[in-house]
């Protein structure tokens, strides 16, 4: 893979709020590679979204909740993506715990910052606060830490503040809102993109008169 | 190819298709020469009009009857190149005519000889027809060969219709590039047909409660039911990623006089034919996510799948495409 190519790079997918519950998870495509971030007994992984054994996309909606499993024989994964339900493993397949961790599902880059979550194709490379930038990162973590709730869809107005990183494009109007667009990325299917309202954690609106 | 001391198999490269041969444009190339442009393909069963037409790969078979003579040619653009037509009982298959390869029979064997017992019930044919997949042909084909995936995707049809121990009962033969599985009826299903047995005095070829379901290289099988019912499919690849199942059902009688008898086999043929389509629709969202998710871990060469103990009809296949891939003219 090349530096520049979109598997190098980081890119928005979801709030961290959007994987708070067990089994829920958030996909997404860079290039021709589908990926996952799921929530697994509560430790949030990140993987391709393929399944080891013939190759079927597993989750292919792009959000939602319910176990890593591959819709087409059933095999599920744990949070090191190794594969623990096997249907018929016994009579067709015997795999013990070393086979089955060579079929591990292989893993993606995850990273957070502030509430947002950022995936990447490739394992090795700069982190998410070196590909930003720190004062671009800081920024960006306090925005997303300072509007948690997310609430009634906002349309961006013409004078606020516009920010751009990563595929993400955030528009803020200070103490009142902040709409979030995350483009899908190169490759990607238009329904992988995502755009959310979020509001101050108590709204003036709430605030007593 | 590593194998399981028991079951399963792990291959190594070249023992299965590259990844790239599901989507790329020049694996498609490559198969619609030394494939589809070589192979004894599955044409269909005359009807009144002595007329069969196919199109796979982008080659277009156009055939003829005139009494017992078939002809027919393969349009490719401007090139047209003769055919040669050949039968099994009522099944028609032809290749692009050439020098040497296997007869029709030798490319059937060993199931030439049932598979004309089984055509004889091609009668009462019922309307074609074609389903349309955003999948190359291949993963379609590994799916239909695939014995295992009935509980995951078809709980609610195929699943409950055969034995609920089917893993004992179920029988794979399997002979190189052909192949053949058959699956014990659960006996509330051979309840179903032998009622519609005594209503409609079926035509069958054996006394069995079976489904089987027998493959040819490269992308024909037949289903039958009951030793009765038949069901010629074949997967044509319209680009490298997107194909069509062909299908057609055929509900085999000895007794259609009555405008009663009539009624009752349309009806059974209609429900029939909606089942089969169910079931293939179950079918077609996991063949796509097959064709999404090959090219996602492409780059990966330690992920080669791995194949059951019910799956190896489907590395059988790759194995025959490797070899007519490298097949010379």
């Amino acid at each position: 893979m090349q530096n520049g190519a979109p598997e190098n790079r980081w890119f928005h997918l979801c709030m961290a709020d959007d994987l708070a519950s067990p089994n829920a998870f958030a996909t997404t495509r860079v290039g021709a590679v589908p990926l996952v971030a799921q929530n697994i007994k509560g430790r949030v992984v990140a993987f391709r979204n393929v399944c080891t054994h013939r190759f079927a996309v597993i989750h292919g909606e792009p959000a939602g909740c319910g176990p890593l499993r591959c819709p087409y024989h059933g095999w599920s994964f744990d949070a090191d993506g190794v594969p623990v339900g096997l249907p018929f493993n016994p009579t067709d397949f015997q795999l013990e715990a070393g086979e089955r961790r060579r079929l591990a599902l292989h893993p993606a880059s995850l990273a957070q910052c502030g509430r947002l979550v950022f995936v990447r194709v490739a394992a090795d490379g700069p982190s998410l606060e070196e590909e930003l930038g720190a004062a671009l990162f800081a920024r960006l973590a306090a925005l997303s830490d300072a509007f948690p709730r997310h609430g009634e869809t906002a349309e961006p107005a013409e004078d606020w503040e516009t920010i751009e990183a990563a595929n993400l494009r955030l528009h803020l109007a200070p103490d009142r809102v902040l709409v979030l667009h995350s483009a899908s990325p190169p490759g990607a299917d238009q329904r992988f993109s995502r755009t959310v309202t979020l509001h101050p954690a108590t709204a003036d609106a709430e605030l007593p008169a | 190819m590593s194998a399981h001391p028991a079951r399963s198999v792990i291959p190594e490269t070249g023992a299965f298709l590259p990844h790239s041969h599901f989507w790329t444009e020049e694996a498609f190339a490559q198969e619609r020469e030394r494939v589809f442009g070589r192979c004894w393909l599955y044409m269909g069963v005359f009807d009144d009009t002595n007329l069969l037409t196919a199109e796979m790969a982008g080659l277009r078979f156009e055939l003829h009857r005139r009494g017992e003579a078939m002809e027919g040619v393969c349009r490719d653009g401007e090139r047209v190149r003769p055919l040669q037509i050949d039968r099994c009982g009522a099944l028609v298959f032809a290749r692009v005519a050439q020098e040497g390869g296997p007869t029709l029979a030798q490319h059937l064997a060993p199931y030439g000889e049932r598979l004309a017992m089984m055509s004889a019930n091609c009668l009462n044919p019922q309307p074609p027809v074609g389903i349309a997949f955003q999948a190359n042909w291949k993963a379609m084909v590994e799916n239909t060969m695939d014995d295992f995936h009935g509980s995951t995707v078809h709980p609610d049809t195929i699943h409950p219709a055969v034995h609920p121990d089917w893993q004992n009962h179920l029988v794979t033969e399997r002979h190189g590039a052909n192949s053949d599985s058959r699956w014990l009826l659960a006996d509330g299903t051979a309840g179903w047909w032998a009622k519609l047995d005594a209503k409609l005095r079926m035509r069958r070829f054996a006394l069995e409660s079976f489904y089987r379901h027998t493959f040819i290289f490269p992308n024909f099988y037949l289903a039958t039911f009951y030793g009765a019912t038949v069901i010629p499919h074949r997967v044509d690849p319209v680009a490298s990623d997107a194909s069509i199942l062909r299908w057609q059902l055929f509900l085999p009688t000895t007794r259609l006089e009555t405008a009663r008898e009539q009624a009752f086999h349309r009806s059974t043929a209609a429900y029939l034919i909606e089942s089969a389509s169910t079931v293939i629709a179950e079918d077609r969202p996991v063949c796509e996510a097959v064709q999404q998710g090959r090219p996602g871990i492409a780059d990966l060469p330690h992920i080669t799948g791995i194949y059951g103990r019910r799956e190896r009809r489907i590395l059988d296949f790759h194995q025959a495409m490797l070899r007519q891939l490298g097949e010379m003219a």
